[in-house]
C-alpha cells in the first residue's frame, strides 16, 4: 500500500484552511477516513497530503435551531441514525444514515465525508438534495453558503473549490404537513455504490388533499445526485389522486432512467418504489393532520 | 521513504508507543502489540473480523489509519473487562467449539457493545449478525447472548422501578398551598407493578453499575 504522503493534523480551522490553500489540488481532507485505505488497497492513487480534520475546530455537532437543523460535517452517521429528533422531523436523513454499511463503519463515517467525497457520493447526498439543504463552506479568504442544488454540475464537478472546507449543513425540519422518505435498492460495498437511491420530501395542503411542494431526487449507478424536476412539476398544486401519483412516478422514472442508457434497467423498480414512497408519505401526513 | 510518526495509544489497558508511517493501519499496530493478531480477510471492513473498540465505539481496525487512533483507548475482545456480558460471552466462546475462531473477538465486542447501549433483542441480533459468520459460531452462541441481554434488561427494569419508588417516597406533598414533607404512602405491589420475581431478578441479574463497568471498553 502506498504510504509516501504527508499526514497533516491541523489544530484549528484557520490552520486547516491555510494548509488546504497552500497545497490545493494535492491534498485530501479526511474526517472518518473510512474509504481512504480501501481505495489504496484497490490500487487508487494516494494524494501527496492527507489532511485529518478530526481536531480542526468544532465540526462535530448537531442541533436543532429555531428554524433549521444544523449538522457539523464531522458528525458520525451512527450519531445521526440514533437521534430521535432527526428520525421524527427529517426521517429520510435518519433512514439514509442508518442504511450505510455496518455499525462499525457508521461509527467512523461522517456526514461531510459521505456527501463531499469523490464519486460515488454516499447515501446521504441524495437525501440532503431532497431536503433542500445548504452547505456552508469556508476558505482562508471567505465563507459562503451553497445550495445542494448547485453543488454538483452535470459533468460531476463540485462547486466547492479545493481550498474550501465544509463547516455546516443546514435544512428545514418537517412540519405537520411535510414528511420525507428514502429508499435504497440493492446494497453498497466499500467501493461499489448501491444501484438506486431515491429520496422525496412532500408537503400537502392543510386539508391533506393538494400537493403544495414535492422534491424528488435520485442517484443511479453511482452517478451524481439529481432532482426529478419534470416529475416535481407534474405534482405541483395538483389534487393527490392515485393517477397523479402514477404519473409522477412514471415521469420520475423516465427522467432518471432514460431509454438507451444503462440506467434503463432500473426503470420499473424506480416506478414501483417511487409510487410506494409517495403513497407512504401521503398516508403519514394525512394521519398526522387528521385528514 | 515515508515519514515516521510516534504513535501513542492505550491497547487493552496497556500504554503502547509505536513508530508508524502514515499508511500503517490500526490493525497493523494491534496485531503487532496484542496477544493475538487481528484477523483480516476482506481488506475493506466488510468481514468485520478486525473489529476493535475505539474510545467505546466499534470500528474496523483494518480500514483505519493508526494515526487516526493517536491518543485513543483501543480495546480488543481479549481486553473487555472481566465483569460484564462481554466477558461472559468470551467464556461461552472459549467453552465451545469454534470451527475457525476468527470471529470470536468481534462477537465478544459486539456483545459488550449491545449490553452497554442496552439494545433491544432485535437490535442486538441485527448487530451480532451484521457481518457474515461462515463457520456457524455466531449462530451457536447467539441464544446464550440473547438470554444474557434479556436478564440484563429485566434487572435494569427492576432497578428503575426501585429508583422510581424511592423517588416517590421522598417526594414532598402540597396540601392546599402548604408544604409537607410527609412521606408518600407505600404503594402496593399491584400499584407499582412489581412482582416477587422481579425482586429476585434484581438481586441475581446485573445492574446499571455493571453497565458502567461494561463501558470500560470505552
Amino acid at each position: 500500500m502506498a504510504g509516501d504522503y504527508l499526514f497533516l493534523t491541523p489544530s484549528d480551522l484557520a490552520e486547516a484552511c491555510r494548509l488546504l490553500k497552500d497545497r490545493a489540488g494535492h491534498t485530501l481532507p479526511i474526517a472518518g477516513g473510512t474509504r481512504l485505505v480501501t481505495e489504496w488497497r484497490l490500487g487508487g492513487t494516494p494524494p501527496s497530503f492527507v489532511l485529518d480534520l478530526a481536531d480542526a475546530g468544532d465540526l462535530r455537532y448537531r442541533y436543532r435551531g429555531s428554524k433549521r437543523f444544523h449538522l457539523g460535517p464531522l458528525i458520525e452517521l451512527s450519531d445521526l441514525a440514533g437521534w430521535p429528533e432527526l428520525a421524527s422531523d427529517a426521517r429520510a436523513l435518519s433512514q439514509a444514515a442508518a442504511s450505510v454499511a455496518p455499525l462499525a463503519v457508521r461509527n467512523r463515517a461522517t456526514l461531510g465525508g459521505n456527501v463531499l467525497q469523490r464519486p460515488p457520493v454516499g447515501d446521504t447526498g441524495v437525501v440532503l438534495l431532497a431536503l433542500d439543504a445548504r452547505i456552508r463552506v469556508k476558505s482562508t479568504k471567505s465563507e459562503r453558503d451553497l445550495s445542494l442544488d448547485r453543488l454538483w454540475d452535470d459533468a460531476g464537478r463540485s462547486a466547492i473549490t479545493p481550498d474550501e472546507i465544509a463547516v455546516d449543513v443546514a435544512f428545514n425540519p418537517a412540519d405537520k404537513k411535510t414528511d420525507s422518505g428514502f429508499v435504497k435498492i440493492g446494497s453498497r460495498t466499500a467501493v461499489r455504490p448501491a444501484p438506486v437511491l431515491l429520496a422525496a420530501r412532500l408537503t400537502l395542503s392543510p386539508s391533506g388533499q393538494i400537493s403544495q411542494d414535492l422534491r424528488l431526487s435520485r442517484q443511479i449507478d453511482g452517478g451524481w445526485p439529481r432532482r426529478g424536476l419534470r416529475a416535481e412539476k407534474i405534482a405541483a398544486g395538483k389534487r393527490i389522486r392515485p393517477d397523479v401519483v402514477d404519473e409522477v412516478a412514471e415521469a420520475f422514472a423516465s427522467e432518471s432512467c432514460p431509454e438507451r442508457t444503462p440506467a434503463f434497467v432500473h426503470r420499473e423498480r424506480v416506478v414501483t418504489e417511487t409510487r410506494a414512497l409517495l403513497e407512504d408519505l401521503i398516508s403519514r401526513i394525512r394521519v398526522r393532520i387528521g385528514a | 521513504m515515508p515519514k515516521e510518526h510516534l504513535l501513542r495509544l492505550r491497547l487493552d489497558g496497556e500504554r503502547v508507543t509505536s513508530r508508524v508511517t502514515p499508511a500503517t493501519t490500526l490493525s497493523d499496530v494491534v496485531s503487532e502489540r496484542s496477544a493475538r493478531p487481528v484477523p483480516e480477510e476482506c481488506d475493506d471492513g466488510s468481514c468485520g473480523r478486525c473489529l476493535v473498540s475505539l474510545e467505546g465505539n466499534l470500528v474496523h481496525a483494518c480500514i483505519l489509519l493508526a494515526l487516526q487512533a493517536d491518543g485513543a483507548n483501543v480495546v480488543t475482545g481479549d481486553g473487555v473487562p472481566e465483569r460484564g456480558i462481554g466477558a461472559r460471552m468470551r467464556r461461552v466462546l472459549a467453552s465451545g467449539e469454534n470451527p475457525c475462531g476468527k470471529c470470536a473477538s468481534s462477537l465478544v465486542l459486539k456483545a459488550a457493545d449491545g449490553a452497554r447501549r442496552r439494545l433491544t433483542a432485535e437490535d442486538a441480533r441485527a448487530l451480532f449478525f451484521e457481518n457474515p459468520c461462515g463457520c456457524g459460531t455466531a449462530e451457536r452462541v447467539w441464544p446464550e447472548l440473547a438470554a444474557l441481554l434479556e436478564a440484563r434488561r429485566l434487572a435494569n427494569a427492576a432497578v428503575e422501578r426501585v429508583k422510581a419508588k424511592k423517588g416517590k417516597k421522598k417526594r414532598k406533598f402540597h396540601h392546599g398551598g402548604t408544604e409537607s414533607t410527609e412521606e408518600a404512602p407505600e404503594p402496593t405491589k399491584e400499584e407499582d407493578g412489581e412482582t416477587e420475581q422481579d425482586g429476585e431478578t434484581e438481586q441475581d441479574g446485573k445492574t446499571e453499575q455493571d453497565d458502567e463497568e461494561e463501558s470500560g471498553t470505552e
